[in-house]
């Protein structure tokens, strides 16, 4: 039963981490970016690409290895952002809603069919070589079962979100993002870079998402084009389970949505387990539309 | 000049971070090193000489359209010449009749192959007629309404499979109401949201509903239904199956074609419009806001339902595939090609992105998988370039741009 539990969890940390790209996009341009979980895997890509990079420098295996491809997968997802941001929402903003989630719909169908015909149709296997020594090691505290992968997740999902909170909340930078989620024009008129500010919220929001890829890239052992689908959905279902727009909110959300999952494969049918989410999201929908978290929005006018 | 050096730079560094991002994806290839188990980066543009020689050709005749498309809005008459003619088409049902009956008659002049084709054709103009009803009218984008298809389809089959002769027009109303009666139950929860989280939740709906055919075992798995031969369409008086199906999907069509325009054209028609343009505003004049979302939005399934009975009845075989995701941005693509809410618009864009790429992948093979990748550029650009779509109203376009 424990077991469950810390995989549930091993897995909601990574929706956590996506989630916070949707719900950091939302509160600054109120726009879903549905894009988002194509940039997730050109970040699963962005690791295997950097691995190789390294394979063939023959640098492998210095310790620094998967620090490395984490970083150059994030740098790679948070330009992919910051473009998608340019080409496909910039000009639409202040645009009817369907506008730019359409064309956001656009780019995840581009960015995924991209990756399709220029990588390859089928997978690419992560390198056991580097997952396998973490997710063969196993330390036991007492009932309780940790892989030393899970314990990667575990900790670089709190590192990286201790860091953004830290951004937000204590820096300079953080108090302009939250001053151009709060009133855009007003901000702009204080002198504010707004456009600079947000592509920064891409970027991050991307650069999150590409952790989390590397993550399940070493989880599973392979990287398919059309992983970041449904990974995006159920990470959208766990933001607007813990309020759109909301920051902490994205974490609890994604944290319940990994253990809901587990818990329903385990209990009930392991088939159901990837529709689990979707019901979730429409029970919130219905029951609670503004989430765990989130305040209560008026319809914009 | 200034400006022309900024917007310079600014495609110049667009350009570099373009190539510099997509580069390990187009020249660089991976493989595993089976001595170290690591896997090894090499340079291979064979991958990307290929994607080019595909994509590069597309975007120049989208970018040659597009401008052809400013120089006709410069040069061109002031009026929109085909939306004008097809809307006083649409005032004149006999017109339509005479013009069903010239195209049911010209059925017997071609190839069951060409015929087939026209049935697609039939199929897609439906569903983006009924697709048309939410996002076009109404203004509620649904993301998932390949369930609604997919649910007028397996009804169907499944009536067909329990009751043995069971016959194909008899299915079409069942279709429909099936699929009326899920977007109504759909619908309910979810209308109170905003227009962008009804297009998740539509989405999600889709994904379990095909995870719910996909694991029922009456509705055969991934395998699907094969429908017993007395419940397709069939050979009728001295036409064939082939042209029975395009004489039927013709007149359906036709007869949708009528129904929708009235509608539109109605009482409540205009006061979806209404909610389309100014949820709020349409309350406070006392339009009931909720209820008629509602009926949109099961209308709107209906057609879907009725769409996919037709298709269980031509092809006689429905399976899972109906309801993927990639079926409802196909439809999506249709309705906002041609143009959101304008009847003459959607039919053509029904057309034209059906039988552009089916007539494409016959002539050159290798580019079938492109498809996708082109429907996504055409979604991002209609949207930046023309949200209002090829035949859509000037009305529609303000709404879309918004005041900003």
């Amino acid at each position: 039963m424990l077991e469950i539990l810390v995989n549930g969890l091993a897995r909601g940390a990574i929706y956590a981490l996506i989630a916070l790209g949707y719900t950091m996009v939302y509160g600054i341009l109120g726009m879903i970016n549905f894009a988002h979980g194509e940039i997730f895997m050109i970040g699963m890509f962005g690791s295997i690409f950097a691995l190789g990079a390294l394979g063939s420098a023959g640098l492998v295996g210095a310790g620094l290895t998967l620090p490395v491809a984490i970083v150059a997968a994030m740098a790679l997802s948070a330009g992919f952002g910051i473009l998608n941001e340019r080409l496909a929402y910039r000009k639409l903003r202040g645009a009817h809603l369907l506008a730019p989630l359409t064309s956001a719909i656009g780019m995840s169908i581009v960015l995924q069919n991209f990756v399709m015909l220029s990588v390859t149709k089928g997978k690419l296997d992560f390198p056991r070589d580097i997952s396998a020594p973490l997710a063969e090691t196993r330390w036991s505290v007492g009932p309780l079962h940790v892989t030393a992968l899970q314990t990667t997740i575990f900790a670089l999902t709190l590192a990286l979100m201790g860091g953004l909170f830290w951004l937000i909340q204590k820096t300079r930078v953080g108090i302009a993002l939250r001053a151009v989620a709060q009133d855009r024009t007003m901000a702009s008129l204080c002198g504010m870079r707004v456009d600079g500010l947000i592509s920064l919220t891409f970027a991050l929001g991307s650069a999150l998402a590409a952790a989390a890829g590397t993550m399940v890239a070493m989880y599973q052992g392979v990287v398919r084009f059309d992983a970041g689908y449904e990974m995006g959905l159920k990470a959208f279902a766990a933001a607007v389970l813990g309020g759109i727009g909301n920051i902490p909110g994205a974490v609890l959300g994604g944290l319940l949505i990994g253990l809901v999952e587990d818990i329903t494969s385990y209990t009930i049918r392991s088939e159901w387990r990837e529709s689990t989410a979707f019901v979730i999201l429409i029970l919130v929908l219905w029951l609670r539309p503004h989430g765990l978290l989130g305040e209560r929005v008026a319809d914009k006018v | 000049m200034t400006g022309g050096g900024k917007l310079v730079r600014t495609w110049s560094a667009g350009l570099a971070g373009i190539f510099f991002l997509t580069a390990p994806f187009l020249w660089t290839r991976v493989h595993g090193d089976l001595a170290t188990g690591n896997v090894l980066l090499s340079f291979a543009p064979s991958n990307a000489l290929q994607f080019l020689s595909v994509v590069v050709p597309g975007f120049a005749i989208g970018a040659f359209v597009v401008f052809a498309a400013a120089l006709w809005g410069r040069l061109g008459p002031r009026r929109p010449l085909v939306a004008t003619a097809a809307n006083r088409l649409l005032e004149r049902p006999w017109a339509l009749v005479a013009l069903a009956v010239a195209l049911s008659s010209a059925g017997t002049l071609v190839s069951a192959k060409v015929l087939s084709m026209g049935a697609f054709v039939c199929l897609y103009m439906m569903l983006a007629l009924g697709l048309n009803v939410t996002i076009g009218f109404t203004g509620l984008l649904v993301l998932g309404y390949a369930a609604f298809y997919s649910s007028g389809a397996y009804a169907s089959a499944l009536v067909a499979q329990s009751h043995p002769g069971f016959p194909a027009w008899a299915s079409l109303p069942l279709g429909f109401c099936t699929a009326a009666a899920l977007g109504f139950l759909v619908g309910l929860p979810c209308l109170r949201l905003r227009g962008d989280y009804l297009a998740i939740v539509t989405l999600g709906f889709a994904e379990a509903f095909r995870e719910l055919v996909r694991n029922l075992p009456a509705a055969g798995g991934d395998m699907g239904i094969v429908l017993p031969d007395a419940s397709r369409i069939r050979a009728f008086g001295p036409l064939s199956a082939a042209q029975a199906s395009w004489v039927f999907g013709v007149w359906l069509v036709v007869l949708l074609s009528i129904s929708v325009h009235r509608l539109y054209h109605s009482r409540t028609g205009r006061a979806w419009i209404a909610i389309r343009e100014d949820e709020t505003a349409a309350a406070m004049m006392g339009i009931p806001v909720v209820r008629l979302k509602l009926l949109a939005f099961s209308v709107s399934a209906g057609v879907g339902g009725l769409a996919g009975a037709y298709f269980a009845g031509f092809t006689g075989f429905v399976d899972p595939s109906t309801s993927t995701f990639e079926q409802s941005v196909l439809v999506l693509a249709m309705v906002i090609l041609g143009g959101m809410g304008s009847l003459p618009g959607v039919l053509l864009g029904a057309a034209l992105l059906y039988l552009l790429p089916t007539l494409l992948r016959d002539q050159i093979p290798q580019i079938a998988d492109y498809r996708l990748f082109f429907f996504g550029s055409i979604l991002v650009a209609m949207m930046l370039l023309r949200p209002q779509g090829l035949l859509g109203s000037p009305r529609h376009k303000m709404e879309l741009e918004g005041p900003g």
